[in-house]
């Protein structure tokens, strides 16, 4: 894998409005994305992403110790902590802080992906069915039992995600399954348009009908600013902390962040320590959190599993042999992603958030409307407009709906059914049932 | 950045302006997956294509899905697919076949390739996959149907029971013998050759009956299969007889010369160009289907 600094840089200000724009999270981002990808290669597609889900942590911080916005659930802590900070007139020190401990969290992760180097191709000899079959099995039934507020959450969103994503394609055969006689459903339901019908519209018009006035009167100063060798020292062990924490799958940064905090808290009441452990540590689980993707070809979130079923269209042989051949440009977007991050959202965090007051009101419907547009291309150029308008419509009025459910839970299944279908019918053969 | 701003720009542009230029239109439907052999092959053949033609590709992003898009092309339009293979397999599920009012006039090209057994590096294929009272778990990716088949003669003549293990791709059944999770893999001979040079597997036998190799020898058994062909075709709709007439040569002109784009990718892949005309690659088709249906049977 090459470097390609476009696509970092694209990366980056995807992060950057990712992390920003409250609601608007890496699934969004990846759905938004999702045309253009289909024109990249893979090396190009996995640089975009690491420097964007990278710098969303960064970004995240300003809006949740600014504006008390938190831009995903990772980013409570800094809600809580960050804006308290914020109105008790330590604004400045808060948003270094949060700058300064994700940046912590980003060499922590270079540091130790640089030393597992030479130890993931041995990995290569676990990525078998069936441990594939076991860790996808358990992420559902973690999915499962994760708390929900309603049954249809719990139960019918995954059993109507999995419905959706059977249709298609026979596991490991090339004939067709469960289309109902429909010759469009041949290959399954268009996966852009069910994401972006399902989720990101219903989203994007629920944050621009319910926009809210910001407070404009934001400071930043260095010379407000103090760091301490404590910082630095608390701010490795949550590091590591949330590397280790963040890689076994199904965990998920908001998880990774919220107990850091409240671990801090037990430990002393300082909001500025109890910051600096959430953003430190969902940070580098950031990145540990997609090694089970990159190394296993498990997506344990709904945004990678986007980018799972985008690089399995490219046929990228998920697995230690492939992520030998792209690590090395990884450790580098890490590394560059971590600067740039700390001086986005430390020096330049006051300038951002006023770009933000000002844009918010246009952002979404300007993304829903380009997004949408972009959709109905590719079905236009793919001669499967009609699917692709019915599903759009379909799925919309389904989301718009239940816009206040968990909607993710029915997108997570749609996407990784396939793959685990696939895993299951082979796991069959292997054992010989 | 000079490949971003040709994106955006085709997209935007890609509704408004009109297709103009001197040479004729022809859409070519790539039916594969974006980064498959099938695919990196289209590509080719489309740079050799657009000295001839005014070409427009179409995603097609698999053949299933890509034979959809073609039979939707309104204006000429051009498809490469494993059609007999794929349309004998529907024909013994009662289905619909795939790709319908096939004619010599609307055979354009064909490309024959072949399957090789492979087993992890050290071993041996003679031993793993050819010796009696086995029960070995064989890697394919053809299709459950076409695979079964495959083994089930297998084991007749080796008078084994090996079992047979379903993986969606050529590269995912080679991983499956690297990791020892399956002990031999039957496999397209293009597949093989980065793995081999790796040292991760070694390669016996072949489906090619002009192979020193062939399979069939080595069995001394008479079943067809083991010299069965994968034939892929290329397809036309919307075009007069003249038309795919030229279209035919102008292809049969460019993979008959091993400089050409396509050509070189034809022969780097160990493909079979039949260098025919259009009636004997409509003959070449009606004898893969009815291979197929005789495999399946």
């Amino acid at each position: 894998m090459s470097l390609d600094i476009t696509f970092i840089i694209l990366g980056i200000i995807s992060g950057v409005i990712s992390g920003m724009a409250p609601g608007v999270g890496m699934a969004v981002t990846m759905v938004a994305a999702y045309p253009l990808f289909l024109h990249l290669e893979v090396f190009q597609i996995v640089q975009f992403y690491l420097s964007a889900i990278l710098v969303s942590q960064f970004v995240g911080s300003i809006v949740a110790t600014y504006f008390a916005i938190p831009g995903e659930i990772s980013s409570i802590p800094a809600t809580e902590a960050g804006h308290s900070l914020f109105k008790s007139g330590k604004g400045s020190q808060a948003i270094f802080l949060a700058a300064y401990g994700s940046f912590i969290g980003g060499i922590v992760a270079f540091l130790f992906l640089w030393m597992l180097v030479n130890i993931i191709p041995n990995m290569l000899y676990m990525f078998t069915t069936m441990s594939v079959s076991i860790i996808l099995c358990l992420i559902v039934v973690l999915l499962f039992i994760s708390p929900c507020t309603t049954r249809l959450e719990r139960y019918g969103f995954p059993v109507l995600g999995v419905f959706l994503g059977a249709i298609g394609e026979i596991p490991n055969d090339d004939t067709s399954f469960l289309n109902f006689g429909i010759e469009e459903l041949r290959v399954g339901i268009p996966d852009m348009a069910l994401l972006l019908g399902i989720y990101t519209l219903p989203l994007l018009f629920t944050l621009h009908y319910g926009e809210e006035k910001r407070n404009k009167d934001l400071v930043f100063s260095f010379s407000e600013t103090v760091l301490k060798l404590k910082h630095t020292i608390l701010g490795i062990v949550y590091a590591i902390y949330g590397f280790v924490i963040g890689f076994i799958p199904g965990v998920g940064i908001a998880v990774v962040s919220n107990t850091s905090y409240a671990i801090q808290k037990k430990f002393s009441k300082s909001r500025e320590l109890s910051l600096l452990s959430a953003e430190t540590s969902n940070n580098s689980a950031s990145f540990s959190i997609l090694l089970p993707l990159l190394i296993f070809g498990i997506p344990t979130s709904t945004s990678q599993a986007i980018l799972y079923n985008i690089l399995i269209e490219k046929d990228f042989a998920f697995g230690p042999l492939s992520f030998t051949e792209i690590v090395g440009p990884i450790l580098y977007i890490i590394f560059f992603t971590s600067i740039i991050g700390f001086i986005i959202a430390c020096p330049l965090a006051k300038l951002l958030s006023y770009i933000f007051v000002f844009t918010e009101r246009y952002i979404y419907m300007t993304l829903a409307v380009l997004i949408t547009c972009i959709t109905l291309y590719i079905g236009y150029t793919t001669i499967d407009l009609p699917l692709y308008i019915c599903t759009l419509i379909i799925t919309f009025i389904f989301g718009y709906y239940y816009r206040d459910k968990d909607i993710l839970r029915v997108v997570y299944f749609f996407i990784i059914t396939p793959f685990l279908l696939e895993n299951l019918h082979r796991l069959t053969f292997i054992l010989n049932i | 950045m000079k490949k971003l701003l040709s994106i955006i720009a085709t997209i935007c542009i890609g509704f408004a302006l009109p297709a103009y230029a001197d040479k004729p239109v022809l859409n070519v439907v790539m039916a594969g997956s974006p980064s498959g052999t099938f695919n990196s092959f289209n590509k080719e053949l489309v740079k050799d294509l657009e000295k001839h033609y005014d070409i427009t590709t179409i995603p097609g992003q698999s053949e299933l899905k890509g034979v959809g898009v073609f039979n939707k092309v309104n204006g000429p339009v051009y498809v490469m697919v494993r059609s007999g293979m794929l349309n004998a397999k529907l024909l013994i599920k009662e289905k619909d076949p795939i790709i319908t009012n096939i004619s010599p006039k609307s055979m354009v090209m064909a490309l024959g390739y072949y399957k090789t057994f492979c087993v992890n590096a050290g071993e041996s294929v003679d031993y793993i996959l050819f010796s009696n009272n086995r029960k070995t778990k064989i890697g394919f990716s053809d299709g459950i149907t076409v695979s079964t088949k495959f083994l089930d003669n297998l084991n007749r003549v080796t008078n084994s029971k090996n079992i047979m293990v379903p993986y969606k791709g050529s590269g995912a059944s080679v991983k499956g013998v690297i990791i020892g999770e399956i002990m031999g893999v039957m496999v397209t001979e293009a597949k093989t050759l980065k793995y081999i040079n790796k040292g991760q597997i070694s390669c016996k036998y072949s489906t090619n009956i002009n192979s020193k190799f062939a399979i069939s020898k080595k069995l001394n058994d008479n079943w067809f299969g083991w010299s069965y062909g994968n034939l892929i075709f290329g397809h036309t709709r919307n075009m007069s007889t003249d038309e795919s007439t030229h279209l035919h040569n102008v292809i049969t002109e460019i993979l008959t010369d091993p400089t050409t784009n396509a050509g070189k990718k034809a022969r780097k892949n160990m493909w079979d160009i039949k260098l025919v005309d259009q009636l004997e690659l409509y003959l070449l088709y009606t004898q893969s289907k009815v291979d197929t249906l005789n495999l399946l049977k």
